[in-house]
């Protein structure tokens, strides 16, 4: 248990630095900017990505999203459905990660908050965490229902 | 319902959707959209995300997702479509280059366009149409090649018998093969003669001496020396008798067989030693003229069949690298059309 103690707390101690790098650490022209790709055409492309990852088909959405981060990965949206993608193949941590860098990117978007506390949901250890946030995102008119579920289902 | 088609479309604005025939619709999909932004064609065959780029987007995606709206928010993505990229095919230059190289490149783009090989810049003839005058153009230099070779090779081979043919004379003059009988045939008969003014008439007469000489030569057998020898005694008798001398006739009866015996003896001595010298000279002079022009021409020859070989092993090989190269993109376009089929 103590190894596992550990290593959990050397992902948060990572993932603490990610956050401390800060929005600044994601500087830098897009692939999507070079390449001329327009907001249209991006939000598109996660449309599709989406209606695979509900259809189940997670590998293909895997695929489409990890083409979308590359190709613009000042996108929170991306990030945040592939981290649903990854929670959904049972990779917490890589779920945990792309959360995180959903949440440098849109620290005050509800959705990409509610997809972090969803992703620190898979950590046991984390539920304290998950649950302030989850809280936070009560009185959310977009999300604020499916916070309240997850809180309902966790006893508080 | 991932973007499985490219290739459509020809605006260069913003995002246009454009729907496809139902030809292409599959039986689960209710719609099949392309969607054609600056540079990049996608086909969707997932209706439901260009439905709602269309404005019929329902509140709320099936994973909570609030829907974005053109042109607000996020960043990361072109504000201005990417200029559109020329489609005819220009020589790349870098833009740190001098304009002295510019000035050579532009010269050796010109020469290029104006010598034999200025297809291979015209951009409307398609690969297999170059490689294909290519390979005409190298296997016409190489026979050309071939051909001019031949011809040198024989020139050289008449050049060479032309100048045997005058050493032929010179050699039949100074003791080459033709004339060595007819220098023989003097020798021999100067010396059966013993030299003087026949031997020197017959020289300048030269075939009738080898004539005569061969006569001589009849007579140097031993059966004619001895029937000559016992012959001469009777034969000087009665002469002597017959010019008045009968006294001189047992004498000349006696004494004949032995003088004629030593003189052909003498006269065989000479010729002997007049023959062994020319035959061997003649001998010698032939053989050596004989051997230096066998080997010339062997040298030549080799070296001539070698340059012959390798030129039409170049030939081969040039060939057999553009028909390889043609093979392959058959073969290629090929496989293509078969798993298109399959």
């Amino acid at each position: 248990m103590d190894t596992v103690r550990e290593d959990h707390e050397e992902q948060h101690r990572t993932f603490e630095e990610l956050g401390s790098l800060g929005p600044a650490g994601l500087d830098g022209e897009t692939l999507a900017e070079l390449q001329g790709i327009p907001p249209e055409l991006g939000e598109a492309i996660l449309r599709v990505a989406e209606a695979e990852l509900t259809a189940g088909r997670l590998e293909k959405a895997r695929t489409i999203l990890e083409g979308m981060v590359v190709t613009n990965h000042k996108d929170p949206d991306g990030w945040a459905l592939l981290s649903i993608t990854h929670r959904r193949l049972q990779h917490p941590l890589a779920a945990r990660f792309c959360a995180e860098v959903a949440a440098r990117l849109a620290p005050a978007a509800p959705w990409v908050r509610l997809t972090r506390a969803e992703s620190l949901l898979s950590q046991p250890e984390l539920g304290a965490e998950a649950r302030t946030e989850l809280s936070a995102l009560v009185a959310d008119a977009q999300v604020g229902a499916r916070a309240r579920s997850l809180l309902t289902a966790l006893g508080a | 319902m991932i973007p499985e088609k490219l290739g459509l479309g020809s605006t260069n604005g913003s995002a246009t959707v454009t729907p496809l025939d139902s030809s292409v619709r599959g039986g689960a999909l209710p719609s099949v959209t392309a969607l054609h932004v600056g540079n990049v064609d996608v086909v969707v065959i997932a209706p439901d995300p260009v439905v709602i780029l269309l404005g019929n987007a329902p509140a709320s995606s099936p994973t909570g997702r609030p829907p974005r709206t053109a042109g607000t928010g996020t960043s990361g993505y072109a504000s201005v479509p990417a200029p559109t990229r020329p489609t005819t095919t220009a020589p790349r230059s870098t833009s740190t280059a001098s304009s002295t190289a510019s000035t050579a490149a532009a010269k050796t783009t010109s020469a290029k366009k104006t010598g034999p090989l200025a297809f291979l810049d015209d951009s409307k003839m398609s690969v297999d149409e170059k490689i294909f005058r290519l390979s005409l153009y190298m296997t016409d230099k190489a026979d050309k090649e071939l051909e001019k070779k031949v011809k040198e090779i024989s020139g050289k081979g008449k050049a060479a018998s032309s100048s045997s043919g005058g050493g032929g004379v010179l050699g039949g003059l100074l003791g080459g093969s033709g004339a060595s009988g007819l220098l023989g045939g003097l020798g021999g008969l100067l010396g059966k003669s013993g030299g003087g003014g026949l031997g020197g008439a017959l020289s300048v007469l030269g075939p009738l001496g080898s004539a005569v000489g061969m006569g001589v030569d009849l007579l140097q057998s031993t059966g004619a020396t001895k029937l000559i020898a016992q012959a001469s005694g009777p034969v000087l008798a009665a002469g002597a008798c017959a010019v008045g001398m009968p006294e001189l006739a047992p004498a000349a009866l006696k004494l004949a067989p032995s003088i004629v015996g030593g003189a052909f003896d003498a006269i065989e001595g000479l010729s002997s030693a007049a023959g062994k010298a020319s035959s061997s000279s003649s001998t010698s002079s032939s053989s050596s003229s004989l051997s230096s022009s066998a080997d010339g021409d062997m040298d030549i020859d080799k070296k001539d069949l070698m340059e012959l070989e390798y030129m039409q092993q170049k030939q081969q090989q040039m060939f057999s690298l553009l028909s390889n190269l043609m093979k392959t993109m058959h073969d290629t376009r090929m496989s293509v059309i078969g798993n298109m089929r399959s």
